[in-house]
């Protein structure tokens, strides 16, 4: 896969070692990243916790990120190893999953659409991990299967595997639940 | 199929209902902060110093390795050699001093019965060479052209050429 230009600016300023790669690196990044670490951790507070970790590691390895061959895939990289580790962590201090505050919200923010809001996290819960990622970019961040299979360094065809059997999995769990 | 599509656009629908939340101001500014920090420590290695450092560490500890074995090996067959020294000199009989640890009785029992085949054929050897012995007496007492019949008319000693072959 090509390098994608969005990332020529930050390339630029990685090259220079210029601080404010770090402000474009967040424009870019952030968003996607903070979504795939709730998607990953299934806990708002964490995810904000292993995103400073993951800015903080990608500036210490800012001269392996100015010569990646594709930054984005790197940057998820160094996302999911930290998300990783946290969660392990996580595992061994607390011996229950995250209780922590919710990590989806209902825009009408009546009684009926919190319990929407939470019925669907228990579901999404449920789902393998790497069936959540996808099912959280391509529903919440508006991925499409190519960028998805790019950010995650799989092909496209496992992406799109991995949301079917999501899809197959969530129709039968969300068959009663009316939005 | 376009039963399980509906099925689908359902079910997305309904999982769109719901939004995940951005990262707010604060978060940028906490994570922006700490990002510029680690930017004023410094970096990590440059990425082609990692792999040379690899390779380096590698080699160490396969010239270690190497030389390791070699010296476990000189010192096994040293060892080997010594006590093959001590044995060799030893009897049969002696055989069962052998130290335990040096050769185990599988071992032990194939060189016992080594040296007892060693000492079977030399026996053998020594009754052969008094039958000839006894054989040459006999013939030089009655005369070297009438030597005695062999056992199912086959002679043990080499035929003599007579004088007129011998000469022709």
């Amino acid at each position: 896969m090509k390098k994608h230009p969005a990332d020529d600016p930050i390339r630029a300023a990685l090259a220079r070692d210029d601080p404010a790669a770090v402000e474009l690196i967040w424009d870019r990044y952030a968003g996607d990243l903070f979504a795939f670490l709730q998607a990953m951790l299934r806990c708002r507070q964490d995810a904000e916790d292993v995103l400073q970790m993951v800015f903080v590691k990608i500036v210490r390895k800012r001269r392996h990120l100015a010569g990646a061959r594709r930054l984005d895939a790197y940057v998820y990289q160094i996302a999911r190893n930290e998300a990783s580790r946290f969660a392990r962590r996580r595992q061994r201090k607390r011996a229950v999953e995250p209780a922590g505050d919710s990590w989806l919200s209902v825009a009408d923010g009546g009684s009926a659409h919190v319990e929407l809001a939470e019925q669907l996290e228990t579901v999404l819960a449920r789902l393998p991990q790497q069936q959540r990622e996808v099912v959280v970019l391509k529903i919440y961040r508006e991925k499409t299967f190519q960028e998805i299979a790019r950010l995650l360094d799989v092909s496209q065809n496992t992406v799109a595997s991995r949301y079917r059997y999501a899809m197959e999995k969530l129709r039968i769990w969300l068959k009663d639940v009316k939005s | 199929m376009s039963h399980a599509r509906d099925e689908n656009d359902k079910v997305e629908r309904l999982l769109q209902a719901a939004r995940l939340s951005e990262p707010s101001g604060q978060l940028k500014d906490r994570v922006t902060g700490a990002a510029r920090e680690a930017w004023r420590q410094g970096a990590a290695d440059v990425p082609w110093r990692v792999p040379l450092r690899r390779v380096a560490v590698s080699a160490v500890a396969a010239a270690l390795i190497v030389s390791l074995a070699n010296l476990a090996a000189d010192v096994s067959v040293v060892r080997g050699q010594t006590e093959a020294a001590r044995v060799a000199h030893r009897e049969v009989a002696e055989l069962e001093a052998v130290p335990e640890e040096v050769y185990g009785s599988v071992t032990r029992r194939l060189l016992a019965a080594n040296f007892r085949a060693y000492e079977a054929a030399a026996e053998r050897l020594e009754q052969y060479r008094q039958q000839m012995r006894q054989v040459l007496d006999e013939a030089q007492e009655n005369g070297v052209t009438n030597p005695p019949r062999a056992p199912n008319g086959r002679s043990r000693l080499l035929p003599v050429p007579s004088a007129s072959e011998a000469y022709s």
